[in-house]
């Protein structure tokens, strides 16, 4: 397991609309790719049938996440 | 957890990256998140974050999530998004899935969306099966999660 910090690193460096792979001890990154299903291949070419799936916001800025229908 | 499921489970929030010109202090914040799943048949998506919201009516997941695991995403009845501020709305579409959350399969109705930047958990679906304590006061924060059993 990361820290707190190194993971919020690489959730900002990661590219804006995209998605990230994380192990499947959520200690590295093993995939990206520009849809779900990219990061999905990438990280099982390197060898992780148990990723953890992130999806990259186009922004960091704050967001509120309740809505209703 | 065990076969039966699990009574209660702590969670550590997790980190995200923060940046807002009025609060130019704080680069980092902590949400409550949950990695789960979803299942289509008997396709299951990997696993996939998504963040805890009391205040939303329904799940909503990522709609490349679902058609990943061969659900016909628009051929869901579709409804309207809107959130707390007024102008841009979105499309859901929702389907029922089963929702993997630990050990525990729940069978839920949720929305599909491409329009959405976050996976999330809302109270259909999820709360109304969960009790949850939020410790957003804890050095880091965390919350428990224990599941309600209705006889």
């Amino acid at each position: 397991m990361m820290t707190a910090e190194e993971r919020a690193r690489i959730l900002r460096e990661a590219k804006p609309n995209s998605w990230i792979a994380f192990s499947s001890d959520e200690s590295k990154v093993v995939g990206c790719g520009s849809t779900y299903s990219e990061a999905v291949q990438d990280a099982e070419k390197h060898g992780e049938e148990d990723p953890l799936l992130i999806k990259i916001p186009d922004t960091w800025e704050p967001r509120v996440f309740s809505h209703c229908v | 957890m065990g076969a039966q499921g699990f009574q209660s489970l702590r969670v550590t929030y997790k980190s995200f990256p923060f940046r807002n010109p009025g609060v130019p202090e704080q680069t980092l914040i902590w949400r409550p998140i949950l990695s789960v799943q979803i299942i289509h048949n008997h396709a299951a998506s990997k696993r996939f974050e998504a963040v805890l919201d009391i205040g939303s009516d329904y799940c909503l997941f990522d709609a490349n999530i679902g058609a990943s695991i061969g659900m016909k995403i628009v051929d869901g009845p579709e409804g309207p998004l809107g959130g707390i501020i007024p102008g841009s709305r979105g499309k859901v579409y929702y389907h029922k899935t089963k929702l993997v959350v630990g050990t525990e399969i729940l069978e839920i109705k949720a929305g599909f969306s491409w329009d959405i930047t976050t996976n999330v958990l809302g109270h259909f679906g999820f709360f109304e099966h969960f009790t949850v304590t939020l410790q957003s006061a804890f050095e880091p924060p965390c919350f428990e999660l224990q599941r309600i059993h209705r006889h």
